[in-house]
């Protein structure tokens, strides 16, 4: 056994469309332990569906491929295993749920048919056997009359519920890893707080690992052990949630934090917001990739690519000058 | 609080390398339209299709002569200058609005206007019939002797057929009913379809159900029986002008009224949706009336299906008019059509004079597929989310 | 859903009503009256005055209309049991499979009746039965019917109406069905090919080639084929393959008998000799659109989110297209084939007259030809019926494969 259950090492996956290559995945290094919840956190299109993605090898060539890299988990390498292989792999040891819950379950199956498929796949049990886990697993994520709404199709649930079955047809197989993709973000905001505690709940029952991906902070916030923030296809900041919240390093971190609304922040009169959009991912800007955005950015930042280094603060962080300044007293966003 | 180094002014910088012009929605139409190949080629076959027929005078040989194809028949020379001109004008301002992106799909919509407009004027020749009747000669040699199934050959490039009449003539002549059946079938449907579906689409309840009613009444006919009744007794009704019983016209016509339903379907759905958008909401917030909302603001946003589904139908009539053409209920002899030319052409084929058959067939496939090509690159070009059509 | 189908039939039958309403008039008014005609056929010089007294063909054409509908609707007495001879007249093996046959779909309509199942046995089970009627239907119409309507005697004094409908609808059944038979073999799986293997050398081979078949006229079609493969291909290599005429051999009865009444082989033989060509001019161009309709809904499919789901379960890439993209891209096909059926007959028009195929189609040219409107009316009646009940069966079909839908 590993010392960690995911280790994904220099990940690059990059699509090619008519414009030109567009490396989404660039260079990505994480190791994630047995039972950890780690959230990641980012832009739209910064990566980190595409992060997940490969670690599922959902990634579907011609249009995309995983260029270079390892995922070690638990010991394989999945790059290097063989489709039957990584199909055992898929919904067994790892578990995905995605972020529309409305379009991804089957429409034309009921929702037994389907977490019955899911288990009978994984499992060595017989068909009755596997309706049962499947009611079990109904329960577990609070659906109401679990037994009999097996037989109903998925357009005859809300979202938050469909969710829910997501979720029981992630976990039913016991994975060790489960992938969460924004999950709660098509969600009314009532309902994301208990889907997302159900989810974390569950997942520590079975010391199941997590790996939540949202753009929304205050989500990882509260529920995550660490977190990392990805950019233009990189990681630019790792950290626990004190380090990342009180302490950010990287000049990213900070103004992602300065355009959360906080209403522990009376006082504070406007929000700030990261200026600019994200860069090209097809021709990266030279340098740091967030340099045309920093507002900390001199020479250097144009001329070279900073590496991901452990930080005086405890954190890594991939900043040329994260030693330079300090961010926590240009408090902006985010006040201690 | 601290400052942040210049703040404002560089919120914009993400914008900075773009070319100061905006990108406008025709731009971007004729940016994908080019990158449709087959589509702007079939545009330019079909362009060259309708020339080609338009001019079929100038082209087709006059009486016993072989060679030539110097003396227009039916059109006085002042007359075809003038289309000539206008002609190469349109032609130009297309080429023009392809090759630079001109703003304005005025140029283009202006353009194909005028053909159309050209086309139903010298269309009028199919009524005049006995004007325009060396297609229907028939060719003698030096001895006086029929050229009956010539094979092609230099003088005759398409060879003859079983009654020695030239068939390059005949091809070029039978362009003219498919394609007045073309722009006449497009145009109706395109108007009934349009102005039944925003009806129905706009205005709920009773005006909607009893159209809605009395278009799934016009889906109910079946097409090809009722096309083939009126075809036959087309000819004979009593209360119809003399135009409409000959020729390409009345079957256009016919083809036309019966066809418009789907088109009307798409249309009052695209207006259920577009009708409760916010900017119809704010439209009407800031007090505009049907007819400006209908005309303004939802119909501009429903064009790119109405032009895509009339663009099939068009199509889907040429291929009708052609078979009625073939069963022989369609333009009577001796007015040449590419369906009735097939018709005698796969009698003669048998014995081995295939030409007549081959030439009129290709002519007929390759201008309907230039259609579906179009449709399809218009598709695509109009509308790239849109993948495929359901009812 | 019964008020459903209740409200479509009312709307099929005005729709019937215009449809021949409209008919008969363009007939009444295309010069001269039917009477004139029929004076110049030397058949119909004895019955003039009978069909006059029959149709009111000397009153104004309104009162005709109201006769010929008044007549078109009224049944005629049959003698039972001739009417049962037709069917039961040797219990043969047709006979027991009949039987079977409706006694499955009298099962079938008494359990909707009393039991509400939604299991997915129960739904395979109903569509079979639809399946099940569908063929009694066939054979039905096949053996001809026990019950008539008046629709009078043609104009072309080739006898009654009815009978000659229904006996060139079961030519005109094989030849369709045939033709449906291998547009939906070939054209469905070619389109699920393409859409798995998007974008490669056969995808776009396969696009062009629907597109060029799209684009021809089915006469177009059937000529090529008549010229290419059966004359050109007797020629080369002096062995007669394909026939281009009739449905089969004049020393057909000649040929052998099977067992059970069945055809022998030579006969099967001779049969799909003079089948193939009508049948693939036919089934063409619905190939195209099938594979097109095909590729383009299994593509939306293919990117759909709950087939990202199937794969991140772990689903092999076969049971993926089998079981889950397969089973929601048939949904939109099955609607398409349905109303294809009805189009395919109206196809049928061309390709019989071409292949002299003695079906309904050419029927129907020969009464046009004559206009002989007792039996145009009724063909296209029948016709615009069946293109009714297709669009009834299509959405009904619809509901029972997409658990989304529901009548209101």
């Amino acid at each position: 056994m590993a010392e960690h259950l995911l280790d994904v090492e220099d990940l690059r996956t990059y699509f090619s469309t008519e414009e030109g290559v567009v490396k989404a995945v660039d260079g990505v290094s994480f190791k994630v332990k047995a039972g950890e919840r780690r959230g990641v956190v980012g832009e739209s299109g910064c990566g980190k569906s595409v992060t997940a993605m490969s670690i599922m090898r959902l990634i579907e060539p011609p249009a995309g491929e995983i260029v270079t890299g390892t995922i070690q988990f638990d010991g394989r390498d999945l790059l290097k295993l063989s489709e039957a292989e990584m199909q055992d792999v898929r919904g067994g040891e790892i578990a995905m749920i995605f972020q529309d819950p409305m379009t991804a379950l089957n429409p034309v199956y009921t929702i037994g048919d389907q977490l019955i498929e899911t288990i009978l796949l994984h499992q060595d049990v017989s068909k009755s056997e596997a309706r049962n886990i499947a009611i079990t697993a109904l329960d577990d994520v609070q659906i109401p009359y679990a037994k009999n709404r097996m037989e109903d199709y998925p357009h005859q649930f809300s979202g938050g519920m469909r969710q829910r079955v997501m979720i029981a047809m992630g976990l039913s197989c016991e994975p060790k890893l489960l992938i969460a993709d924004e999950p709660t973000t098509a969600l009314d905001v009532t309902t994301q707080a208990q889907i997302m505690s159900l989810m974390l709940d569950l997942a520590e029952e079975r010391n199941t690992a997590v790996l939540l991906i949202t753009h929304d902070l205050g989500v990882v916030a509260g529920f995550c052990d660490t977190i990392q923030v990805m950019y233009a296809g990189t990681i630019v900041e790792r950290g626990t949630g004190d380090e990342i919240f009180y302490n950010p390093q990287h000049p990213y971190t900070w103004g992602l934090l300065g355009s959360m609304t906080r209403l522990d922040e009376s006082q504070q009169d406007r929000l700030n917001s990261v200026r600019g959009a994200p860069p090209s991912l097809i021709a990266p800007p030279r340098g740091c990739r967030f340099g045309p955005r920093c507002d900390f950015a001199t020479d250097i930042c144009r001329e070279a690519l900073p590496i991901l280094h452990q930080s005086q603060e405890g954190q890594k962080v991939a900043c040329h000058r994260a030693s330079e300044l300090d961010l926590k007293s240009l408090t902006v966003g985010v006040s201690s | 609080m601290t400052e942040r180094p210049e703040s404002d002014a560089l919120v914009l910088d993400a914008a900075e390398g773009i070319s100061a012009e905006p990108i406008t929605q025709w731009d971007l139409f004729v940016t994908r339209l080019r990158r449709h190949r087959l589509a702007t080629i079939a545009f330019f076959y079909m362009a060259f299709i309708a020339y080609v027929a338009l001019m079929a005078p100038l082209f087709t040989c006059e009486k016993n002569d072989v060679f030539c194809g110097r003396q227009p028949v039916s059109m006085s020379f002042v007359t075809t200058v003038i289309m000539l001109i206008i002609a190469a004008g349109s032609l130009y301002l297309t080429y023009r609005s392809f090759r630079s992106g001109l703003r304005g799909a005025g140029v283009a919509l202006g353009a194909v206007g005028l053909v159309s407009v050209l086309f139903l004027v010298s269309s009028w020749g199919l009524v005049d019939i006995p004007h325009i009747n060396h297609y229907a000669d028939q060719l003698p040699d030096d001895s006086g002797r029929i050229l009956v199934n010539i094979a092609p050959r230099g003088s005759l490039p398409l060879g003859t057929d079983d009654l020695g009449r030239d068939v390059l003539s005949r091809v070029i002549h039978g362009g003219r009913a498919s394609l007045a059946v073309g722009i006449v079938v497009g145009s109706l449907v395109a108007l009934l379809g349009t102005v039944v579906g925003s009806l129905a689409g706009y205005y709920p309840g009773v005006v909607d159900q009893s159209l809605m009613r009395f278009t799934d009444l016009m889906l109910g006919l079946p097409l090809l029986p009722v096309a083939i009744v009126v075809g036959r007794v087309l000819p004979e009704l009593r209360f119809l002008p003399d135009f409409l019983k000959q020729g390409a016209w009345g079957i256009a016509v016919l083809l036309g009224v019966l066809v418009w339903g789907s088109l009307a379907r798409i249309v009052r759905a695209e207006f259920l949706s577009l009708r409760e958008k916010e900017f119809v909401e704010a439209a009407r917030a800031a007090g505009a009336n049907d007819r400006r909302i209908i005309f303004r603001h939802i119909l501009p946003n429903a064009i790119s299906p109405i032009i895509v589904q009339t663009t099939l139908v068009v199509g889907t009539a040429i291929i009708i008019e052609a078979a009625l053409s073939f069963l022989g209920f369609g333009v009577r002899p001796p007015i040449p059509t590419w369906g009735g030319m097939a018709s005698s052409g796969a009698a003669i084929a048998v014995r081995g004079f295939w030409w007549e058959l081959v030439f009129s067939a290709g002519a007929l496939i390759s201008t309907v597929l230039a259609i579906n090509f179009m449709g399809d690159g218009l598709r695509d070009a109009l509308d790239p989310t849109q993948t495929i059509e359901r009812k | 859903m019964f008020a459903y189908i209740i409200r479509r039939l009312v709307y099929g039958i005005v729709t019937l009503f215009a449809l021949s309403l409209v008919v008969f008039m363009l007939i009444q008014f295309s010069g001269g009256t039917p009477l004139d005609r029929l004076k110049l056929n030397p058949r119909m010089q004895p019955v003039i005055a009978q069909l006059t007294e029959q149709w009111g063909l000397d009153k104004p054409w309104y009162e005709q209309y109201f006769i010929w509908l008044k007549n078109f609707v009224t049944p005629i007495d049959i003698p039972a049991e001739e009417g049962l001879t037709v069917y039961f007249g040797k219990l043969g093996v047709r006979s027991w499979v009949a039987i079977a046959a409706f006694v499955v779909a009298v099962g079938y309509a008494i359990a909707t009746f009393f039991v509400k199942i939604e299991a997915n046995w129960w739904r395979t089970y109903r569509a079979f039965s639809i399946l099940v009627v569908g063929a009694i239907a066939f054979w039905i119409i096949k053996s001809r019917v026990v019950f008539a309507l008046n629709w009078g005697e043609s104009f072309r004094g080739d006898g009654a109406v009815w009978d000659n409908i229904f006996g060139a609808a079961g030519n005109t059944f094989r030849l369709g069905l045939t033709a449906l038979a291998i547009a939906l073999i070939i054209g469905i799986p070619l389109g699920v090919y393409q859409a798995i293997r998007q974008y490669s050398f056969f995808d776009q081979l396969g696009t062009m080639v629907s597109f060029i078949t799209f684009s021809t006229p089915i006469f177009i079609i059937g000529v090529l084929l008549q010229l290419i493969l059966a004359y050109q291909l007797e020629r080369w290599t002096g062995v007669k393959v394909f026939y281009v005429a009739g449905m089969t051999s004049s020393g057909y009865a000649e040929l052998g008998r099977g067992i059970f009444g069945l055809p022998s082989l030579a006969q099967l033989g001779d049969v799909i000799q003079h089948l193939t060509l009508p049948a693939v001019s036919i089934a063409a161009i619905s190939m195209a659109g099938y594979s097109r309709f095909q590729r383009a809904s299994m593509l939306e499919v293919m990117h759909s989110d709950y087939l990202r789901t199937a794969k991140a379960k772990g689903l092999p890439r076969r049971n993926i297209i089998v079981k889950h993209a397969l089973r929601n891209a048939m949904i939109p096909i099955v609607t398409l084939v349905s109303l294809d059926i009805a189009t395919m007959i109206g196809g049928a028009i061309i390709t019989e007259s071409i292949f002299g195929w003695p079906g309904v189609g050419r029927l129907y040219i020969g009464a046009i030809n004559a206009v002989d409107y007792p039996t145009i009316m009724a063909v296209v009646l029948a016709i615009g019926a069946g293109v009714v009940v297709m669009n009834i069966i299509a959405d009904i079909l619809y509901g029972v494969l997409d658990p989304r839908v529901r009548y209101d």
